[in-house]
């Protein structure tokens, strides 16, 4: 029975690392997308099935063999499963050059998500049970194997550690017991006395590079190296980017932008502005759908609070997180819902605001303090 | 030559195994829920009362397992194995009750006070100080009963076992002192003495040091008896216990603040934790490869023995983790790790495998020896050994992937240079890894009960041996050594001589690192703009310690461009000269807070706090309810400014007097901010003590920029 249940806990343990690819999947499926595609999720969860395959083979022969090692234990046909075993081996051997093949052309990490990962983990998952069933199948026959093995010479194991015949023992002898104890007096491993050398060299080295020959970049210099790439790259980016959009020079812009900027919003402002725009009595932000303005409603009053914030207030500069074109786009998103007066939307707040007065008024001056 | 009789107790080693498994078992299970708590804020019951939110139950899971678990599995080994090494009986019986039942208050004692929400608010040394000083005077007792134990030995020559007993209790006793320096407020609160980098050094040289003399020496000890026991083979070298009992006391000492890469601790310092942490690797090893080799020619055993099976895979994650903890402290790798679910693996790596296991397979040999018979079921332990070795698998690959996959997360770029991922991106992905990490850790568990089920039915069809007698002639007073025995004999015949030695060999690293820190003015450069706390923020403050908030939030923002973007400019030292304790904290379940004053608004805050999904959607933060019902312990404010002044905080002199009406004026303040805002809460809560010290956290270097 026991065996049984060594095939069941896998089972098991799939049905819940899928409920919790859906969890994770939960908050950003894409409503439009075709409902499966053969991408490199779909080869890894075929894969994944495919291996269950081995698998219950496997554990089915496990069970089998540790079956026949109680009924006959001195038969002497075990090398027939041993061809088997052999077999499947090499069948391991395929399946893990497939997965490995499905993780290199995606690069980096970029196209990974929580279905990938929580794949590979399984996949992983599943050839370590097989690497179980094996090492335990193994071990069944291993007594057996170990009947016809013969004097073996110093494997180099044995010489690595610098090992002495066991039947040795006796010269080594330090001659203690303590409670039974007995120690030997073997010399250390040769690899362990050099490792342990070469260790305290590179801690000499590290120390002198760091603090004495300073050939190597401290935390605050290599943040500054960092700091500086990224501002080369800032650079070459804005001089390639025809859209330089900031709050002096935005424009009304289209439909699909709106809905890019709709998109951000629903995402980013809806918790405290709600997703309609409006808030809520006694919500957090305020309302952006009436006529009443606390920092201005023109287009580009919007994409300044947006841009800056006003911390003091809870709202947040948004600027390290949303590009400039993003920020255009949900500003475009909230001039668009103005008088749009969803039920439920908070009390107003602030004065009301007229296009053309703020048109002519040149650009407040304490947004500048709110800039570096 | 006269022949004397003594006897072996047997009670004590009963006591301590009891209470060994015991706590274990309540230990692993509060892991398990606080492992459920991450993925299911629900369970938090935050809603119901405060004792047991994330923030406050998991200081009891690591106290528990660390002291608890661990403390008295090296206690069950020391007082079953020390006589029998020493052939003599324990000193003195009484001492041994009062070291039992005063090791047992203790832990009553901290689990009661840290639900209760008193803690110094310094990971591993949260027991504030009456049980601080009770901790002291049991150690003593303890030390003094080993101590006269050894002294009156019949058994020349002290086996390598005693040697890491005795560093263990010195080093141990160093620690424990120099960490809990604190200055008392009241019964059950006080201020560590250090403040900022300072404090955080010592706790780092104190919290690593926990792990090496608490979790790994006496447990090396404790495997150099039970291994060669059990495989009934002599230990592999001599040679090798003398090379690695030494270097690694004196070089693990060294490598705390490989805790704290990237920080604002001056950058020597930081050096010296990753040289001397590499420095580390092969010492560890030595340990295990004495273990491994001592079953050289046993093999054939490990197949068919459970005992022996527990003990390999012990060993192995010993040396897994112990490579794995130097690789953690080269500064590359440490970028990745730190703060994230990659360093929560590592702990367990070494807290279910190597503690877990050679606690188990210790168990299942000594119990059926305590009660002469065999063990009642030998399949049902290799069950539990196949079980458990599944659980840490379970445990540990979902949190070594999470903290991969939360790091490329957190430092993607958009083409446009913008931050590619909000935290909360992050907290999502990675809820599923934490529900695999709970099932890892409750299949673990499940092992221990089934172990616990096998030792009892063990002790039933058993009779207890109270007693075992021993026999042996005394120590003949002129002894001359043989002229071959080599140098290192002669130490293990002066256990005073080893004692001060290990004393001299963990001291030195210690020294070297912390004075420099306290007395060279440039390893922290002040800043004039930094300020004091105000009482109101110092008594939000205290709330952030109570409920444990350092638990999954930071106070550091490392020098990189992804942090900086993300948690705003980088911390300084100087920002924490007047943090007593500090609150770097050392795992980001939440996102940093060093500068999260004036990010948002006091209502943001309010709402935050009361119901943290409906501000940050997705979060699994606990909710505290309960700071907007209890007032703000006003009567303290007058004794907590003049802890801080003692300390050499610069309140003005008489501060003390003014300070009430000071907290008062801005926690009123604070409460019309809010009303403006449409929000009704008297200005005596506690919510409005916590708002005005978040608001405060990283502003005073704002000013000055």
């Amino acid at each position: 029975m026991k065996f049984y249940k060594n095939i069941l806990i896998p089972i098991i343990l799939f049905n819940v690392l899928f409920m919790s690819t859906i969890y994770g999947q939960a908050d950003n499926t894409v409503a439009a997308e075709p409902a499966f595609v053969f991408d490199m999720n779909g080869v890894l969860m075929i894969v994944a099935i495919l291996l269950l395959i081995p698998l219950a083979l496997l554990g089915s022969l496990f069970s089998y063999e540790i079956k026949r090692f109680l009924n006959e234990l001195k038969s002497s046909n075990h090398g027939k499963s041993g061809m088997i075993i052999l077999l499947l081996f090499s069948s391991i051997g395929l399946y893990a050059q497939d997965a490995v093949a499905a993780k290199a052309p995606s690069g980096l990490f970029q196209n990974f998500n929580g279905q990938t990962y929580t794949l590979l983990f399984l996949i992983a998952l599943e050839i370590l049970v097989m690497v179980f069933f094996i090492y335990q199948i193994f071990k069944i026959l291993r007594p057996k194997l170990d009947l016809t093995a013969t004097e073996r010479q110093p494997s180099w194991w044995d010489k690595m550690n610098a090992f002495r015949p066991i039947e040795e023992e006796a010269v080594l002898d330090a001659g203690h017991n303590y409670d039974g104890i007995r120690e030997l007096n073997n010399m250390t491993p040769p690899w362990f006395t050099i490792t342990f050398l070469g260790s305290i060299l590179f801690a000499i080295v590290y120390m002198y590079r760091y603090h004495y020959a300073h050939s190597a970049p401290l935390s605050i210099q290599e943040f500054d190296m960092e700091m500086k790439a990224a501002a080369k790259e800032d650079e070459i980016r804005l001089s390639l980017q025809a859209n330089q959009v900031d709050e002096n020079n935005v424009k009304i812009m289209d439909a699909a932008s709106i809905d890019a900027g709709k998109a951000i919003f629903e995402e980013k402002c809806a918790a405290c502005h709600q997703k309609h725009g409006g808030s809520m009595p006694g919500g957090v932000g305020p309302n952006l759908t009436d006529a009443y303005w606390l920092h201005g409603g023109g287009l580009k009053d919007i994409f300044k609070t947006i841009k800056y914030g006003w911390p003091e207030k809870g709202m947040i500069a948004w600027q390290d997180q949303l590009s400039p074109v993003q920020i255009a786009q949900t500003a475009n998103f909230i001039h668009s819902i103005k008088g749009s007066n969803p039920a439920n939307a908070k009390e107003p707040q602030g004065d009301v605001y007229k296009e053309e007065a703020a048109a002519a008024e040149p650009a407040k001056v304490d947004s500048a303090q709110v800039k570096k | 030559m006269n022949i004397e009789k003594f006897s072996y107790d047997n009670k004590m080693p009963r006591l301590f195994a009891m209470a060994c498994v015991f706590w274990g078992a309540v230990g692993m299970l509060l892991g398990v829920i606080a492992a459920f708590q991450l993925a299911f804020p629900v369970l938090n019951f935050s809603e119901y009362l405060p004792h047991l939110a994330f923030g406050r139950l998991r200081p009891v899971h690591t106290n528990a397992v660390i002291f608890a678990f661990v403390g008295n599995g090296i206690f069950t080994a020391i007082y079953y194995a020390l006589p029998r090494l020493l052939k003599t009986s324990m000193w003195n019986n009484t001492l041994s009750k009062i070291h039992f039942w005063g090791w047992q208050i203790i832990i009553v004692l901290a689990a009661v006070t840290l639900l209760m929400g008193y803690t110094t608010g310094k990971e591993y040394a949260e027991l504030e100080w009456p049980i601080d000083i009770l901790i002291t005077l049991i150690w003593v007792v303890f030390g003094v009963n080993m101590f006269g134990t050894i002294l009156t030995r019949r058994e020349r020559h002290l086996y390598v076992a005693i040697w890491f007993f005795i560093a263990s209790w010195v080093t141990v006793a160093m620690l424990h002192i120099v960490n809990s320096f604190e200055m008392p407020v009241s019964l059950f609160k006080s201020y560590s003495w250090y403040a900022g980098v300072q404090d955080a050094l010592v706790q780092w040289w104190y919290g690593h040091n926990a792990v090496a003399f608490f979790l790994t020496t006496p447990y090396l000890g404790l495997m150099y008896y039970f291994l060669p026991k059990a495989a009934n083979r002599p230990v592999y070298s001599y040679r090798l216990s003398i090379v690695h009992f030494w270097s690694l006391i004196f070089i693990y000492i060294w490598a705390g603040p490989h805790h704290l890469l990237y920080t604002a601790l001056p950058d020597w310092a930081q050096s010296l934790g990753t040289a001397f942490s590499i420095m580390l690797i092969l010492p560890s090893w030595g340990g295990m490869l004495n273990g491994l080799f001592t079953l050289r020619g046993a093999w054939d055993k490990v197949r068919e023995d459970p005992i022996l099976k527990f003990f390999v895979v012990a060993v192995t994650c010993y040396g897994m983790a112990t490579f794995e903890g130097p690789l953690l402290s080269l500064k590359n790798v440490n970028a990745i790790s730190h703060y994230s679910d990659w360093t929560v693996a590592h702990v367990h790596i070494g807290a279910l495998g190597w503690n877990g296991f050679l606690t188990f397979g210790m168990m299942y040999w000594l119990i059926p020896r305590l009660y002469n018979t065999q063990l009642y079921s030998k399949k049902l332990a290799s069950q539990h050994f196949w079980i458990g070795t599944l659980g840490i698998l379970l445990y540990a690959i979902p949190m070594y992937w999470s903290a991969f996959r939360s790091y490329f997360m957190m430092k993607a770029f958009t083409p446009e240079g913008q931050l590619q991922y909000q935290f909360m991106d992050v907290v999502q992905t990675i809820v599923p890894f934490y529900i695999i990490r709970a099932i890892g850790g409750t299949i673990f568990l499940i092992g221990v009960f089934m172990m616990i089920y096998n030792l009892v039915k063990t002790a039933k069809q058993g009779s207890f041996v109270e007693s075992e007698t021993g026999e042996a002639p005394p120590l003949e007073k002129n002894y001359v050594a043989p002229s071959n025995s080599i140098w290192h004999s002669f130490i293990e015949r002066k256990p005073v001589l080893l004692l001060v030695l290990s004393l001299i060999v963990v001291g030195i690293g210690g020294l070297i690192e912390i004075v420099p820190t306290f007395l060279v003015k440039e390893n922290i450069p002040t800043i004039a703009s930094v300020k004091p706390y105000t009482p109101l923020e110092l008594q939000g403050r205290d709330i952030y310690l109570r409920e444990g908030c350092y638990n999954c939030h930071s106070q550091m923002i490392r020098p990189f461009r992804y942090e900086v973007k993300r948690y705003g400019e980088y911390s300084k030292a100087g920002e924490f000269v007047f943090d007593h304790p500090f609150q770097w904290g050392s795992k980001r379940t939440g996102p940093d807070l060093a500068r999260i004053g004036g990010k948002y608004g006091d209502s943001w805050h309010f709402n935050h706090m009361l119901d943290p999904q409906s501000m940050a959607p997705g979060s699994i933060m606990p909710s505290y309810p309960f700071l907007f019902d209890k007032d703000i312990d006003k009567a303290s404010t007058n004794s907590k400014i003049h802890a801080m002044r003692k300390m050499g905080v610069p309140y003005p002199n008489g501060y003390e007097s003014i300070a009430v009406e000071d907290l008062e004026k801005q926690a009123k303040q604070i409460a019309t901010g809010l009303k403006e805002n449409k929000i009704e809460i008297s200005e005596d809560k506690e919510i409005v003590a916590l708002i005005a010290y978040l608001q405060r956290l990283g502003k005073d270097i704002k000013l000055k920029k």
